[in-house]
This record gives structure tokens, sequence and C-alpha cells, in this order.
């Protein structure tokens, strides 16, 4: 089902802002066919529609929006400026 | 170091002190150091707290059963001061300034922090291999691994370092070392504990849990952790009553699943609880590959955040893009990117309706499959893994490793409250499983005291 190539790996690691080097793009590749071929299982679930999942029986919560705490956040941020909590330049000079 | 109602006990009775139980903590951790549990340890904060509780002792402040009682952190949970690493290079140099809910929790009742334990990395892992800082050793043999991903934490405890640790379970990640290093380890009903402050692997299947010597301490630290929490909208104290369970159902498919060493440590444990009836749970063929294609692409999404930018480490680029593939690249280790790529596989173009929504269905029937043996039995039992603890780095295969979480994935996709109890015997420790109905979490509890108490 899954056609894994090195193609398909490239691609792949290019969503997931990974590199994979050229050098080993085989050994990638040839590991990630395998477990793609592991959960191909998948493909034996029956069709039918799976029954209606229970509820889970997990007590809920009102469903009350609460403004989130800024203040706090602030009081334990590494730096803060004018309200605002300072994080590292992204790019260096 | 043993029970922690046994060490309230001695605390209360002024027999030891907390500074003591810290400096006995500290001198066990150096010396079982080869165990390479600990990823950091904290012995001035340790014995600034134990000073408090001492303190507060002596003026007739009693917090409750874990006042002045050491405890271990797995390093995925945020401790204020300490490095949280997740055993990752992406992580150097990030320091939280705040606890992370459960800790908060811990340190509000008077246990003492000893230091953040290692695990594989971001808690993706069953053997404490993929570690950045090295594997963790098993205090029973140390040739063989602890288990994973909260390694560190079920050696600290096996070892007598702590009497009660934390870690956290996605698949299993907290029963599983436990059997292996025989210790308890629990994971409560998934929601029952606030993940706020645990670095997030897979949302909808993380949860944290205790780790211990034995139930009733898992127990101890269950009631303390589990409340609602502002900072987490799933988060709700939903334990249920300590019903005494009358029917067990022994999962056929999951005892089929283990060698006879194993099934007959599960015939054990169920002759001891006074017999369980055979049941079907048939979709757990499909419970790990499911697992794997869900959690991989949760965590494909939840790692996306380590890019350079905004946590720990950054390797420089050219450009934003370059720089943000340079760091992941260097950041993360294998296993971690393997499972990236595979989250990000399955939610792909084309492949969604093949793996992820597939990966859905089977959840909802495994789910729809529990909910109906729970209109026949109270509780369900298995073995915890099909196997004891396996020697370090002979299992280089990652699928030969994921199909090894057969046993306890199933509760962890259903988000079902799961106890490892170890079997004492000759060997290498087995753990027996006993798992439940979502909130039935002292029901569980108390059937494993129960077996606990028969199979000693």
């Amino acid at each position: 089902m899954s056609g894994v190539d090195p193609a398909v790996v490239a691609r792949i690691a290019e969503l997931a802002a990974l590199d994979v080097p050229e050098a080993d793009r085989a050994a990638v590749t040839a590991e990630f066919a395998a477990i793609v071929a592991w959960i191909d299982t998948l493909a034996e679930l029956p069709d039918t529609p799976a029954p209606t999942p229970p509820p889970a029986g997990l007590a809920l919560r009102p469903d009350v929006v609460t403004n989130a705490p800024g203040s706090d956040l602030l009081a334990v941020a590494p730096a803060v400026t004018v309200g605002r909590i300072v994080v590292p330049p992204v790019l260096e000079d | 170091m043993g029970a922690v109602a046994e060490l309230a006990e001695r605390l209360r009775a002024r027999a030891v002190s907390s500074r003591e139980l810290v400096d006995a903590s500290l001198r066990r951790a150096e010396a079982t150091a080869s165990l390479n549990a600990f990823v950091c340890l904290d012995p001035d904060g340790a014995r600034a707290a134990a000073a408090q509780a001492d303190d507060e002792r002596a003026r007739g402040i009693d917090r409750g059963p874990l006042h002045g009682v050491p405890v271990a952190i797995k390093d995925n949970l945020h401790v204020a001061g300490l490095p949280t690493t997740c055993a990752s290079r992406i992580l150097a140099g990030f320091v939280p300034r705040t606890d992370a809910t459960a800790v908060g929790r811990l340190r509000a009742a008077g246990a003492i922090v000893m230091g953040k334990t290692n695990l594989d990395e971001f808690a993706m892992g069953s053997s404490t291999e993929h570690s950045a800082f090295g594997p963790v050793r098993n205090p029973v043999d140390e040739e063989r691994v602890a288990g994973g991903s909260s390694g560190g934490s079920a050696a600290a405890v096996a070892a007598g370092v702590v009497p009660i640790a934390l870690g956290s379970d996605t698949g299993g990640s907290v029963r599983q070392p436990a059997a292996f290093c025989g210790v308890v380890g629990l994971r409560p009903t998934w929601g029952s504990v606030s993940r706020s402050g645990l670095v997030a692997f897979a949302s909808s299947l993380d949860q944290v849990g205790p780790i211990a010597a034995d139930v009733e301490s898992a127990q101890l630290v269950l009631e303390v952790l589990a409340s609602p929490d502002p900072a987490d909208a799933t988060a709700t104290r939903n334990l249920g009553p300590a019903a005494e369970p009358g029917r067990i159902g022994l999962i056929t498919e999951l005892a089929d699943a283990v060698p006879p060493a194993g099934r007959s440590v599960l015939d054990r444990a169920v002759a001891a609880l006074g017999g369980a009836e055979p049941v079907s749970l048939p979709s757990t063929r499909f419970a790990a590959p499911a697992y794997y294609v869900l959690a991989s692409a949760e965590a494909a999404s939840n790692l996306a955040r380590f890019d350079g930018v905004r946590y720990g480490a950054r390797v420089h680029g050219d450009s934003l893009a370059a720089m943000i593939r340079s760091t992941r690249t260097e950041g993360f280790g294998r296993e971690v990117q393997r499972r990236v790529l595979l989250g990000n596989f399955v939610l792909s173009a084309g492949h969604r309706d093949a793996y992820y929504r597939r990966g859905l269905a089977a959840r909802d029937r495994l789910r729809a499959e529990f909910d109906a043996l729970f209109r026949r039995v109270d509780l369900l039992i298995s073995l915890t893994a099909p196997e004891t603890a396996f020697p370090v780095g002979s299992r280089p295969d990652p699928v030969a490793m994921y199909r090894s979480d057969l046993l306890t994935i199933p509760a962890a996709l259903a988000g079902l409250p799961a106890v490892s109890v170890p079997v004492p015997g000759p060997g290498l420790p087995w753990g027996v499983q006993l798992m439940g109905p979502a909130g039935a979490d002292r029901t569980v509890l108390a059937a494993a005291r129960r077996l606990e108490a028969a199979l000693r």
C-alpha cells in the first residue's frame, strides 16, 4: 500500500523540517518501509463502520471561558519589556 | 527505600528525619550511579526542602503521608529551576520557571524533589536506550534495560534511591519499566491527572503516573495528584469509589501472545485473585499499529514547536528554514526523527485515509469492545509485557521494539486506568497488569492490593 521510496522519504523529511543526508537515505528508506509495512495491518480493519464509541466515562467540566493568567506568565518570564515577554532573536546578525 | 506509609510512620514518630532520608537517598544515588537513572540531582534544593519539612513537623504541621518523603521526577516534567531536557540535545539549556502541576501538588503535600530521571528522548521508546544521556541499566541485572520510557524513574525506585517517582505513560511508559524493574507502575484514567508542565508527546494519550515500591504508595501519590487544574482543561479528578471487584476477565488475545514462562506467571496471578473468565478483545491485533500511527501523528504536531526559536539549542543556518532544519536534525535523536517522519507520513495527502483515519477507527472499535467487556466483568487482567528485561543493545529493529508494547497499548488507547504489579519469583521480574473502566482507578488499585498481598 505504501510505496515508500527515497523520493517519498525526501518529501516527508521536508514536511518534517528534517534533513536526511544522501548517504543515509537508502538505510532510512528501508527502515521506514518496514515500519509502514507493519502499520499496513490497519488495511485489514473491517470496512463496516466502527461501532459508535461509548462516552469515554470521563467526568466533564463546565465549558467556561476564563481570562488567561497574563500577569502570572509575565512574572515568571526570563525577560519582559512593555508588558511583553522578550524572546531571543530568530536569526543572528 | 521502602513503602511510603512506613516512612510516614517513622517521620511522624520522629524515628527518622526528612534530612536523614534525603542524605540516605543521595548516598544511594551515588552508590547506584552506574544505573544512569538520574539526569540531574538537586542536593541543595532537596536538603533545604528537607530542613523545611523537619521544621514544619517540629511546629506540629503535618501535610500528610508524603510530608518529608523524597521523590524523583521524570525529566519531561517541569521542576522550577532545574533543566528540563527530555533526554534530548534539542532542549539543551532550557530551564523552566514553574513546576508542572503534578510536581507542584507533590511539593504542596510536602514531598521533596531529589532530581530528574532519565528517559527515552521525549518519552519515545520502550527501553530507555534512546536517551542523549545514554541507557538506563536495570537494577536487577545491569546488563539489561530498565524498560521505557520512564526507565530512570523505575530504576530509581527499584534501586531504593527514592520510594516513589513520577513517570509518564503514553503507550505503557510507566507500566512496562515498572514490570521490568520489579516495582509498581500506575497509569491513571486519562484526564485524572493534570498534564500541565508535562512536555507533550501525544496529547490524546499522555498521562502522568506514579512508580512505587508497593501499591499503597502508588495510591497515596495518585490521591495527591488527581485534581482539576485551570491550566489543563482535560484534568478532572475522576477516580471512582474503591469497590471490591467481583468478576475478572482474562483477555485471551493478550494471554496467547506471551511465551510459556510468562503464561505460568499470569496463571499464578489469576489463581491468586480467585480465577478469571476468558474474554475476547478482537481488535487488539490492530492496537499497536494504530497506536504508532496516532501517537506519531500527534508527536509530529507537538514537536513542531522545537525549532530553535523558542526553546533550547539552536544550530546556525543561512536562512530561517535552514536554521530550523539544522536545529531539528542535530537536536533530535534517531528514534524521535523516525517517529516525526512517520507522523508526517500518516498525515500527508494521499496517506491520511489509509493510516490516520484507520488508526482512529481502530481506536473507536477497541473502545467499544472494552465497553462491552466492562458490562460483563469488573476488571481485566494480562501480563504487563510479553517478556522480561532484555539485554542492552539487543533490539536494534524498531518494529520489533514497537511490537513488544502490545500488552500496554490497548488500555492507553482507550484511556483506561491500568496498574502493573510485580510478581515475586526467581529470575528477572515479571509484571501483571490490571485494567478497569475509565474512572475506576480505586477499584483497580483495590484489586492490585489484593493481588500484591496474595502473591507475597
